[in-house]
């Protein structure tokens, strides 16, 4: 037998270029990937609120949403809120169960996730001024995870990996970069309600709401400070919330009351 | 966010770029000496009919010789396979490696039965070489028949 066909006119490889074909089916797996994800975000959106608690539950304990080393945590910091947590929850029987995490990072934001944790940055702690002020921030979380926020919008990320877990590719959903947490980014509706129902829980814990609004007023003289970039793309304009929490506190018969000092432990230089 | 999708992604970026120029260079080196060799074995033929040429007149000696290549597959066909495998087609990355593999052995083969007139009673078998459970890494290629001396050309 001569040699007869090398790398070209071989009849048994398919003919054609080879980068072209890598090309195609890349092009084929982004198209097919990205439907995917896009379908199944709108699809999430239209189950995740008629799901009965249960499977909501078994959704979000499915996952780690959030892994973060304890190194970068403020522990003691973490007690403290979770105290006043406790106290917002035990004065608002039927809210969901949430466990704070103090991140030391200068950025001024606070996110919730599924199950309830409820991640906040030192940055922010450093904003507060009041002890109600934060109260409200909590509540607002709270509001996150019993209206199922954080699950319409990770529920996304959260179906898409158990495909790519089928498929065999495997892909862990753990939010190991807060910077990512972009994807956590509520809509302007969402937002408003959940100011709404924080200042209910903070009313129910002080019999007041006062220090409320504390934060976006602060938030107005802030504007061009880095540490708060992250927040405002992810959160609406400060003036219109003020105006919203102050029409509410109004149709509720809320009163303003006296505010308590935030006092939170460990040395100011914590943050990194 | 940008920067963080290319952080996570660059490595898997760089290693097909690489694996793709590292296995074009091989593949194009391994078939110049395949192309090579078979010119030089052109004279011993090889054949997978093992009846009986001449009644077998002639025949001195007859022994088995077996041939085997390990082909592997770079990453970067492994990578766009593993994409073709779940939409379907026609599985080009592999063919190449299938068929190199293929041609090596018969090669290797000839080149055990060193002054046979022909082999006969040729037969070739493949097998994937994976680890894991979607890593697939390569393919070997057996080759084996009965190398016939003869005093006269069958």
């Amino acid at each position: 037998m001569t040699g007869e066909y090398g790398q070209k006119h071989n009849p048994n490889v398919t003919p054609g270029s080879p980068l072209l074909g890598a090309f195609k089916v890349l092009l084929g797996a982004a198209i097919v990937a990205v439907a995917l994800y896009f379908s199944i975000g709108i699809a999430v959106d239209y189950v995740v609120p008629v799901l009965p608690d249960r499977a909501v539950n078994w959704a979000a304990r499915k996952v780690t949403w959030v892994r973060v080393p304890e190194t970068a945590r403020d522990l003691d910091a973490e007690r403290s809120v979770q105290q006043l947590a406790d106290r917002l929850m035990e004065a608002n029987p039927g809210s969901p169960e949430i466990s704070v995490l103090v991140v030391k990072r200068n950025m001024v934001n606070a996110f919730a996730f599924p199950d309830g944790t409820v991640m906040i940055f030192k940055g922010l702690l450093d904003q507060m001024k009041s002890e109600n002020e934060l109260a409200f921030i909590l509540g607002h979380e709270m509001a996150h995870v019993k209206n199922r926020d954080a699950l319409r919008r990770l529920g996304r990320t959260f179906v898409f990996g158990l495909i790519t877990d089928a498929a065999g590719l495997g892909s862990e959903n753990v939010f190991d970069n807060p910077a990512a947490l972009s994807e956590l980014a509520f809509s302007r509706t969402q937002e408003s309600r959940a100011d709404r129902e924080g200042m209910d829980y903070a009313h129910s814990l002080y019999g007041h709401v006062g220090g409320c609004d504390q934060f976006f007023v602060d938030m107005t003289h802030e504007k061009d400070d880095p540490a708060w970039s992250n927040y405002f793309r992810s959160h609406p304009l400060a003036d219109d919330r003020i105006q919203d929490l102050a029409d509410h506190a109004e149709s509720m018969g809320y009163q303003t009351g006296e505010v308590f000092p935030l006092i939170l432990p460990g040395p100011e230089d914590q943050t990194i | 966010m940008l920067e963080q999708v290319l952080i996570q992604y660059l490595p898997l970026l760089i290693l097909l770029v690489v694996t793709f120029f590292t296995g074009r260079i091989i593949e194009r080196r391994h078939y110049k000496s395949i192309l090579k060799w078979e010119e030089e074995f052109s004279r011993l033929r090889h054949t997978s009919i093992g009846r009986r040429v001449n009644g077998g007149a002639g025949v001195t000696e007859s022994r088995l010789v077996c041939g085997e290549a390990v082909v592997s597959v770079e990453f970067f066909r492994w990578f766009v396979g593993l994409l073709h495998s779940m939409f379907g087609g026609a599985m080009r990355e592999y063919e190449s490696s299938l068929d190199r593999a293929r041609r090596e052995a018969i090669l290797r083969m000839k080149q055990s039965a060193a002054g046979a007139s022909a082999i006969v009673n040729v037969r070739i078998e493949h097998t994937p070489i994976s680890y894991g459970m979607s890593r697939f890494s390569g393919v070997e290629a057996i080759a084996w028949g009965t190398a016939v001396y003869k005093d006269t050309e069958i």
